[in-house]
């Protein structure tokens, strides 16, 4: 069920991946018409498990029978389709109730100084000055909690991810969390490990070399296309632009932690990224890129006439989230799918082409609103499954202050059972897409259990895996 | 005759971690090499 093949015939052979055990194989045309003889007849060479032993000498040869038994080895052959079903359900358990790791994203403040209209903050008035910002009391709060969760899990490592609106706008609440635990960690031999997802304007050395020592290992900007195209998409409040400031900023970052460069695109923008990347490319930090990769944008409302609308048309923004970008819609919903997922090729391909380290593509889930033990942290204490629904406060599924309201508690249920995945079949690509984003799904078609589909841009990224794999061997 | 070369391994536990692929990061948590 999880098998995947590219052919590749100017050499005679075939890439096989199987999205459950992850195994990438290349293997000659005969081992792959070994797979399709075996699918066509699942009896013909005796029982299975496949071993040495348990494979007929009548009815293959020494080297059928030992590409059988590597096959089996690799997950590429089950006894039953029920086999592989009790496989999928136990890797999304494993993976739920995985303590090795835990995860927490702080929004220090749900505030920014950008004033991006795509952004599912939608409002740039006012907004400011009613929008959430935690305290440092309700800071001294998280890390208590923190503390809590870390003494009942006892996990090897914490993660905290520093997220908004923009983080950086309440640098206090930061370097509060990074030494308190920096402090719990040390005490309970936990490794910590600190990230920033920021705008990039008010980045700095001072801000970098305060938190490194504590774990900081990653620094996320975003840049939206070429200078002018990103000053247009990302401006101030006031209207400036803010791609030069940025550039300053990573430039003198760079080489002290690891930087991810991200964009949002949308159908005017997505000509604009090859001159990003070249630009990128001549800069003197373009070997300190730890990752570059671009996604598509979600418009909510309406969608000016001269944009192709990437997604459903919702009247549903989560407001006060700084939800860039999201997937598009189901591909039997929304029309424009195949838009998103052939420049998402295009972008990935593009970047590859200069060099820079991007995703794959195929690995894109499941992600952490299917761990129980990665927590978004709002302003104010509320819990939330995912960052992309912060936005909704009837959608918190607690607080850290043990709060049980029912709305709350009845919310906590909706996410415990999410498993859009369900609906999607037998579809090849469920381990790694895990039925896609279930913020998308929510906003874009009102329903989080409905999958949002990108299986093009899927396929095209394995075919682009299988000809790497095959020129790296 | 029947050639494989393992390129990615099946029977290794760990298997890639994302964070959030669509929305606020494209893929891996800090942690991630």
């Amino acid at each position: 069920m999880f098998n995947l093949r590219v052919p590749l015939p100017e050499r005679g052979e075939v890439f096989l991946m199987n999205t459950l055990t992850d195994a990438q194989l290349i293997v000659s045309t005969d081992v792959a018409a070994l797979l399709d003889r075996l699918d066509e007849n699942p009896d013909a060479f005796t029982h299975q498990p496949h071993t040495k032993e348990s494979l007929a000498p009548s009815a293959l040869n020494e080297d059928d029978r030992e590409a059988l038994v590597t096959l089996t080895e690799h997950g590429f052959i089950v006894p039953s389709r029920a086999t592989d079903t009790e496989a999928l359900n136990k890797f999304f358990t494993d993976y739920r109730e995985d303590t090795e790791q835990m995860r927490v994203t702080v929004l220090t403040t749900l505030q920014c100084n950008f004033a991006c209209d795509y952004c599912f903050q939608g409002d740039h008035g006012d907004y400011n000055k009613h929008a959430d910002k935690m305290s440092l009391d309700d800071s001294a709060r998280l890390a208590a909690w923190i503390e809590q969760r870390l003494d009942e899990l006892n996990p090897k490592r914490l993660t905290i991810t520093f997220f908004g609106g923009e983080p950086l706008l309440n640098i206090p609440v930061i370097y509060d969390q990074a030494e308190r635990a920096f402090a719990a960690c040390q005490k309970r031999g936990v490794t910590l490990a600190l990230g920033i997802i920021t705008n990039g304007l008010l980045l700095s050395e001072e801000l970098v070399d305060r938190l490194v020592p504590y774990g900081l290992g990653y620094v996320k900007v975003t840049l939206d296309g070429d200078r002018d195209t990103h000053n247009k998409m990302r401006p101030l409040r006031g209207g400036q632009g803010t791609f030069d400031r940025i550039i300053e900023n990573v430039r003198k970052i760079a080489g002290k932690v690891r930087i991810a460069v991200g964009g949002n695109f949308d159908a005017d923008s997505v000509e604009s990224y090859p001159a990003l990347l070249d630009f990128l490319k001549e800069q003197d930090f373009s070997d300190k890129l730890a990752k570059v990769a671009f996604k598509p944008v979600v418009r909510a409302k309406q969608v000016p006439k001269n944009i192709i609308p990437l997604t459903v048309v919702t009247d549903k923004p989560l407001n006060g989230t700084c939800m860039t970008a999201a997937g598009s819609g189901g591909s039997s919903i929304c029309d424009t799918c195949q838009f998103v997922d052939e420049q998402l090729s295009y972008l990935r391909d593009e970047t590859k082409k200069r060099g820079f380290p991007t995703v794959d593509g195929v690995h894109m889930g499941p992600c952490e609103i299917h761990k129980r033990h990665a927590y978004t942290i709002g302003p104010n204490g509320s819990t939330y499954a995912c960052p992309g629904f912060t936005g909704e406060p009837t959608l918190a599924t607690g607080h850290i202050d043990g709060r049980t309201e029912s709305w709350r508690m009845s919310a906590a249920e909706r996410f415990e059972h999410l498993a859009a995945w369900h609906k999607c079949g037998d579809c090849a690509f469920i381990p790694v897409c895990a039925g896609g984003c279930s913020v998308a799904s929510h906003t874009e078609l009102g329903d989080m259990n409905i999958p949002t589909c990108h299986k093009p841009s899927f396929e095209s990224a394995l075919v682009s895996l299988a000809h790497e794999a095959a020129s790296a061997s | 005759m029947a050639k494989i070369k393992v390129i990615k391994s099946g029977k290794e536990t760990a298997k890639p971690q994302n964070y959030c692929p669509w929305v606020v990061d494209s893929d891996a948590p800090p942690t991630s090499k």
